[in-house]
């Protein structure tokens, strides 16, 4: 996918069930001058409905990748898909 | 010394009677005698060790004959419930302890449901059962008076059917009785068998089933909720905060309460950190994250009087292709058994793993060694180890799950391959299978790992697994937020956290042993007040309650005071008895390590491809760990505590 205008990136996301019950609105796509994965967390604060930016239970991942430390300053590109995960290890 | 005299020398100690507010006794159970002994722990041993775990631990201690064997009947059993169970939000749980016939090591496993509760409820916080009974019985203590009953009517029968057969002459589990019992695979001293607290429920790890199996115990049923449980002070307002706080934390709030563990599936998978085909590899399909079990959830449920209710439920029924028999429906699966019977086994169905996982519960199988002794033979078929010589008739072909089926049945009769799989990691040392089967092995002191996570990325992960008391088990000190990014960016936080520098990478070795220690002393207090370990602090959520909050309801409820400082150094006291006992078992530094595969074969795909444990790092990993624990090289307590520990526990 190809930005729009210079500077706004496009975005394939991917949320969780949690914070998007029915199936078909886990996938979207978001338009976004985001540069780096914290800006992104800041700007999806204000799109996603019950998304807390500081709450610890979610992880992202870049392409596949999942990001466990650095996150905020994390680059992301146009065509990324971004996918954020409930992130918990013990049970 | 015999265990009769063990347990004369010990009673002289204890007291006569109850010695603080809600405290319930201690029965000594003699099963071939019929004889039943009572005391109180004193108050200075619960100002120690608190209750549950800790208490369980002092007993073993002073009970056990390290020149018998596991299975002796001389070797006790020891159930015990937490000093809080049923007097704290979530707090339902309680531990059974011994000697496990299993891996060689101590036996300590928790479990939640009724049973423990209805323990306190019926004032009993500890029950000690030696001797082996002279025909197959059940235990019913109701009021404080225990009968011996013959169970020989109920021998050979599941957890299905016993608990309906109990359930037709005694109520409804969960309101009229708590039920701790034994299944067929018990009775055949299966070393991979547990003891069920409940449909589900179980006290899995280390082999209980078989040592309650050995002493002839089907079960110990408690009716009665006569126990004075006033406190000291009143306590239920301390406690609607702390139902508040844990409801209110984000891990419970939007994961646990909703869908449970099979949450932990997804981001193991996505790190190719997921224990597949025996660890051969790390990665496997998608098809098992959790949203794919939705169609087959119809609701969660939980333990006594816990608000989370973490547990889903699972039903087949009306699923086209699937078999409509008593299996179709039940309880779980937790993200243990997802990936046990998921990846482990190279099964990628959801319908298959939630069958396996009924089963698993039927027959009373613990689904982490079950599971890995499968997974193990797999491999060791693949690599012609064992042919159909060994197997019979089986296909042990990755991802067969009609042979996994068949395979479960066999291992709780003990019939023909099942024999081998019901002993488990002992497989090599009775003769099943050639010394070259222990190259792949997923195991540490006997105990093959409980979850499927691949810890060769996060190192405090790797660590813990190679220090935990009872072997290769993730639940006595998981750094779980280790996977937590935004915990690992904030430095500050962190450090105030686990009270020292852990490194935000969870990959780096630096400090982890730090994160370890930490989760090791909070999780053994929590085991000790009878914390569902999901609820503690530290185990998946910063939030939730732990120190403070123990502390708190010490004081309200029992008058214990103790401040947050004080029950940590209890969790560590707990930890170091533990590796006293261990020590007189043989355990040394050389047992505090990890499989062979996790230091010499790399991480082959995914993101930290190459990622293995170095065996200088781990080691160096390892002194520090010792160091910030107070032990030796050979990881014991350091001389002066060790004499003053040994002198409080009194053996």
């Amino acid at each position: 996918m190809s930005s729009t205008a210079a500077g706004v990136r496009s975005i394939r996301l991917r949320l969780p069930e949690t914070l998007a019950p029915r199936a078909d609105e886990r996938v979207r796509t978001v338009r976004t001058d985001a540069g780096t994965l914290g800006e992104l967390i800041d700007f999806l604060s204000r799109e996603i409905d019950g998304f807390d930016p500081n709450d610890e239970l979610y992880n992202f991942a870049v392409n596949g990748a999942m990001i466990l430390h650095g996150e905020r300053a994390k680059t992301i590109a146009d065509g990324d898909e971004i996918e954020m995960l409930v992130a918990f290890s013990g049970g | 010394m015999s265990i009769h005299e063990k347990i004369e020398k010990l009673t002289r100690r204890l007291a006569s009677g109850q010695q603080y507010p809600t405290q319930g006794a201690t029965l000594f159970i003699d099963l071939a005698a019929r004889t039943v002994t009572r005391a109180w722990i004193p108050l200075s041993i619960a100002e120690r060790f608190l209750g549950g775990r800790g208490v369980n631990m002092f007993l073993l201690y002073n009970l056990l004959d390290e020149t018998l064997e596991p299975m002796s009947e001389e070797t006790p059993l020891i159930f015990g419930s937490g000093i809080l169970t049923s007097l704290l939000p979530s707090a339902s749980r309680g531990n059974v302890t011994s000697w496990s016939p299993e891996s060689g090591v101590i036996l300590d496993s928790n479990a939640g449901d009724y049973f423990p509760s209805f323990m306190k409820l019926g004032g009993i916080d500890h029950i000690v059962l030696y001797g082996r009974a002279r025909s197959l019985t059940m235990l019913k203590i109701e009021r404080g008076e225990v009968e011996f009953q013959d169970a020989s009517r109920w021998a050979g029968l599941d957890n299905i059917d016993f608990r309906q057969r109990i359930s037709e002459e005694h109520g409804k589990e969960g309101r009229d009785f708590g039920l701790a019992s034994i299944t067929k695979a018990g009775e055949n001293l299966v070393l991979c068998s547990g003891i069920m607290a409940g449909p589900k429920s179980i006290w899995a790890r280390g082999g209980p089933g078989a040592k309650m199996g050995s002493l002839n115990l089907k079960a110990i049923l408690l009716k009665g909720r006569g126990h004075d449980l006033t406190p000291r002070v009143p306590h239920k307002g301390t406690n609607r905060d702390i139902a508040m706080k844990l409801l209110g934390t984000s891990v419970v709030k939007n994961a646990l309460k909703t869908r449970g563990t099979p949450f932990l599936y997804k981001p193991s998978r996505m790190m190719s950190a997921m224990g597949t085909k025996n660890n051969m590899e790390t990665t496997w399909t998608d098809a098992l994250d959790a949203e794919n079990i939705d169609d087959y959830r119809p609701g969660m449920v939980g333990c006594f009087a816990c608000p989370v209710n973490c547990r889903p439920l699972n039903d087949l029924t009306g699923v086209s292709g699937i078999k409509q028999d008593r299996y179709v429906k039940g309880d779980g699966p937790e993200y243990v058994t997802l990936g046990k019977f998921g990846p482990n086994v190279g099964i990628s169905e959801v319908t298959d793993v939630l069958r396996l996982n009924n089963i698993c519960n039927d027959l009373g199988l613990d689904t982490s060694s079950t599971g890995s002794a499968i997974a193990w033979a797999m491999e060791l078929w693949e690599k012609g180890l064992i042919d159909a010589e060994k197997v019979g008739d089986l296909d042990l072909s990755w991802g067969n799950a009609e042979s996994i089926e068949r395979l479960l049945f066999m291992t709780a009769a003990r019939q023909g391959f099942g024999n081998v799989i019901a002993d488990s990691t002992r497989a090599v040392e009775k003769g099943h299978y050639p010394e070259e089967a222990l190259d792949s092995l997923m195991a540490v002191k006997g105990l093959a790992q409980s979850d499927p996570h691949d810890a060769r990325i996060l190192k405090a992960f790797a660590l813990g697994l190679a220090v935990a008391t009872r072997g290769m088990d993730h639940l006595r000190n998981r750094v779980t937020l280790e996977i937590n990014a935004k915990i690992n960016d904030d430095a500050e936080f962190k450090r105030k956290l686990y009270w020292g520098e852990v490194s935000s990478e969870p990959n780096s070795y630096d400090g982890k042993e730090i994160g370890v220690r930490r989760c090791e002393n909070i999780y053994g207090v929590g085991d000790s007040v009878g914390m569902c370990r999901f609820t503690t602090k530290l185990f998946n959520s910063p939030s939730l309650p732990g120190y403070e909050e123990f502390s708190a309801q010490l004081s309200n409820v029992a008058g214990i005071e103790k401040s947050v400082e004080d029950l940590d150094h209890i969790g560590l006291e707990i930890n170091a008895v533990e590796r006293l006992i261990n020590a007189r078992l043989g355990v040394r530094r050389a047992a505090d390590t990890l499989p062979r595969r996790w230091f010499e074969e790399p991480i082959e795909t995914g993101p930290f491809a190459g990622e293995l444990i170095d065996r200088a790092e781990f080691d160096a990993m390892l002194d520090r760990y010792y160091e910030v624990s107070g032990y030796t090289n050979e990881g014991l307590p350091v001389p002066e505590w060790r004499s003053e520990l040994e002198q409080v526990l009194g053996a």
